[in-house]
């Protein structure tokens, strides 16, 4: 693979370039949109600039920091959480198809989200319902894939299609009970994939835990090294492997059921975005963790900008984020096989 | 006034009031009277064809593009349509599979946004309209019987009360007549009614859906009776079933099923098919019916009920439509315009 940085100092531009590839994203979500807004306008604002008439300015105030700040600070989030739970969930099964879609924990997520929506309660009884059944489905998948060994790499992605196939049947009938009028279209609204649903001043509820817990798995990096290796040299090495195995499985959780709880079910981008990111910087985990926090996040930004700007209409965000993926995954494709085979 | 109370009562009393004056709607406090022209954006076709009716230079926006039949009921033949709304932006709305962009909204500066209450007025929509700073005003439009107030209640905020009165009494006196003509009716006379949706005409929605309004208005028993799941309704069911209904009439709502139904064997074996009692809901320049319901709703029970019972109902379609038309859509026609509309 060419595109891959090998020395340290090429790793180090490579991430340094990712950086800028994300700023560049940030200021193209800010400015692109459907509100009529000039590039000296966006500059004006930026600078706060007092030369805009107040009626214009009040307006811009409401659209950046009601509208597209909140919007990019959700596509920041989840693009991050989805790529560093894919890479998790990657090095620690040791498996390319590892992804926190196909490992069924963004169903199972949805699952205990709706469920927590109809019961009611406070806001963090909602996540924490999230997190439980996503737990549970990574846990399904994980079974069912040691209950039938010999091919471990196929029979945790046939896990997890169990585990989603089962979390969106019990989905259906949460969305069956709930009542119709009220709780339904709400369900529907989130699920439908919108980085819009979290207004600015719920955004630290997500954001605290999601830089928390890549912060974390970050910190764990050399751990994930190691476990990616397979437990007998991990535990050589002197891990405890199973405390460790548990904590970032649990923290890549966490992760995907926040990036549900905030833009409902948006695939693909915890199975490529790891890839792509090992593709440019290698196999280190620690390294391997921020690249791919960085291209998750500029990913998103990039297919939401698209999504709502080249049609007439709205397009989800999710459909653009999965399109763009079919090439990138293609990109990737020989790099899974090799690994797979 | 606060000095008469004694010391101790004070605190509660004020912070009573406090808690009260917090928690009366937004737009008790910052509706403006005099609305400037293209400020009020309905977030759900129902009220926003409410304005459409009582005040269109008010509009701020569709819904969604005039242009999009299937499955809705906006016509693209808009020639009934006010030429001044025709090129109104479309802003999306909320139902139970789409939102808008709030910067789309935000763009035409609107100044007060209409809820459809009950079936649309969920915490998130209050929520984001607020993030745009737009004042609500909630509109209860659960049934036929509702329009009346609603058209008061938003005449009232607009500043357009003697129209909306106009309106209401005209309203009223449609669904009297309607609930005269129910109470009439002996149960053995009444007709079974089979609403056809979708492509194969196998979707239906239940008899105490908001769809189904002017089934119930016109005194027809819908032959669905199961229970609303979905506000969005359009419920499978199967020709089997269908067949066992065996309804007197069926009223259809796309065109393109409508030109097939006579030709479809199994819709042979069907009272209603055999006897030619097979309608098309008209759709000028909303639809009469359903998808969107609105206050067209009226004029479609007229038409149902003229329909259902031609002899017992006495009603003179042509002249209702013509006057429906002058007083709801401001557009006069000629008896054989109104003629055409429906019978097709």
């Amino acid at each position: 693979m060419t595109l891959t940085a090998r020395s340290r100092p090429a790793k180090q531009l490579a991430m340094s370039m990712l950086i800028v590839l994300l700023c560049g994203m940030v200021l193209l979500e800010l400015w692109w949109g459907h509100y009529p807004l000039s590039s000296l306008q966006f500059w004006q604002w930026l600078r706060g600039d007092s030369s805009l008439p107040a009626e214009k300015a009040m307006q811009i105030d409401l659209l950046m920091m009601q509208i597209r700040f909140p919007r990019l600070c959700v596509a920041i989030l989840v693009g991050a959480a989805l790529a560093a739970s894919g890479t998790v969930f990657q090095a620690v099964f040791r498996n390319p198809l590892a992804a926190p879609d196909i490992l069924g924990v963004m169903a199972g997520s949805a699952f205990g989200g709706a469920l927590g929506l109809i019961l009611g309660g406070p806001w963090w009884t909602i996540q924490v319902a999230a997190f439980v059944s996503g737990l549970i489905a990574v846990a399904m998948a994980y079974l069912i894939a040691r209950h039938f060994p010999g091919q471990p790499t196929l029979m945790l992605v046939i896990g997890g299609i169990l585990a989603a196939a089962s979390f969106t049947a019990l989905l259906s009938l949460v969305k069956y009970a709930a009542d119709p009028y009220q709780q339904l279209p709400s369900i529907v609204f989130w699920l439908m994939g919108s980085l819009s649903n979290v207004p600015l001043r719920q955004i630290p509820y997500f954001a605290v835990p999601v830089f928390a817990g890549i912060t974390l798995l970050i910190l764990h990096g050399h751990s994930l090294d190691a476990l990616s290796l397979g437990d007998e040299e991990a535990h050589s090495l002197g891990l405890p492997v199973r405390q460790i195995r548990l904590l970032v499985i649990m923290l890549a959780t966490l992760l995907a059921a926040m990036a549900v709880m905030m833009a409902g079910m948006i695939g693909w981008i915890g199975l490529i975005i790891p890839h792509l990111a090992r593709l440019i910087l290698g196999p280190g985990n620690r390294r391997l963790l921020m690249g791919s926090s960085l291209l998750g996040a500029a990913y998103l930004l990039f297919a939401d900008a698209l999504a709502r700007n080249l049609f007439a209409v709205d397009v989800p965000v999710g459909i653009f984020a999965e399109l763009l993926g079919v090439p990138a995954f293609l990109l990737v494709l020989r790099q899974i096989r090799r690994a797979w085979v | 006034m606060l000095n008469t109370l004694p010391r101790k009562l004070r605190l509660p009393v004020v912070a009573f009031a406090a808690s009260l004056s917090l928690s009366l709607p937004a737009w008790a406090a910052t509706v403006p009277t005099q609305l400037p022209p293209h400020s009020v954006y309905g977030t759900a076709p129902p009220v926003t064809l409410l304005v459409y009716s009582l005040a269109p230079d008010l509009l701020a926006g569709w819904n969604f593009p005039l242009n999009k039949t299937a499955g809705l009921g906006m016509s693209t033949n808009s020639e009934y349509l006010l030429a001044a709304t025709r090129n109104l932006p479309v802003l999306g709305g909320w139902d139970p599979g789409d939102k808008p962009d709030l910067e789309r909204v935000l763009a035409v500066h609107p100044r007060l946004a209409l809820i459809w209450a009950p079936y649309l007025d969920n915490a998130q929509l209050h929520q984001e309209l607020e993030r745009i700073d737009v004042p609500t005003l909630t509109i209860n439009l659960k049934s036929l019987d509702d329009y009346p107030a609603a058209f008061r209640l938003l005449g009232d905020k607009l500043g357009q009360g003697a129209r909306a009165e106009q309106l209401a009494t005209k309203f009223q006196n449609i669904l009297n007549r309607l609930q005269h003509l129910r109470s009439a009716m002996p149960q053995s006379e009444r007709q079974t009614v089979y609403y056809a949706e979708g492509a194969d005409g196998l979707m239906t929605d239940t008899a105490d859906s908001p769809h189904t309004a002017v089934i119930r208005a016109a005194g027809g028993d819908n032959v669905f009776t199961g229970k609303t799941t979905a506000l969005k309704g359009m419920e499978q069911v199967s020709m089997g079933q269908l067949l066992t209904w065996n309804p007197d009439v069926i009223v259809v709502q796309d065109p393109v099923f409508y030109h097939r139904v006579y030709t479809l064997p199994a819709w042979q074996g069907l009272k209603a098919v055999k006897a030619h009692r097979v309608y098309l809901v008209p759709r000028q320049p909303f639809n009469w019916m359903d998808r969107p319901p609105s206050f067209m709703m009226g004029l479609g029970a007229l038409w149902l009920a003229h329909i259902l019972y031609p002899q017992q109902s006495k009603i003179d379609l042509n002249a209702e439509i013509q006057e429906f038309f002058k007083t709801f859509l401001q557009v006069d026609l000629t008896p054989a315009q109104a003629q055409s509309l429906w019978q097709q």
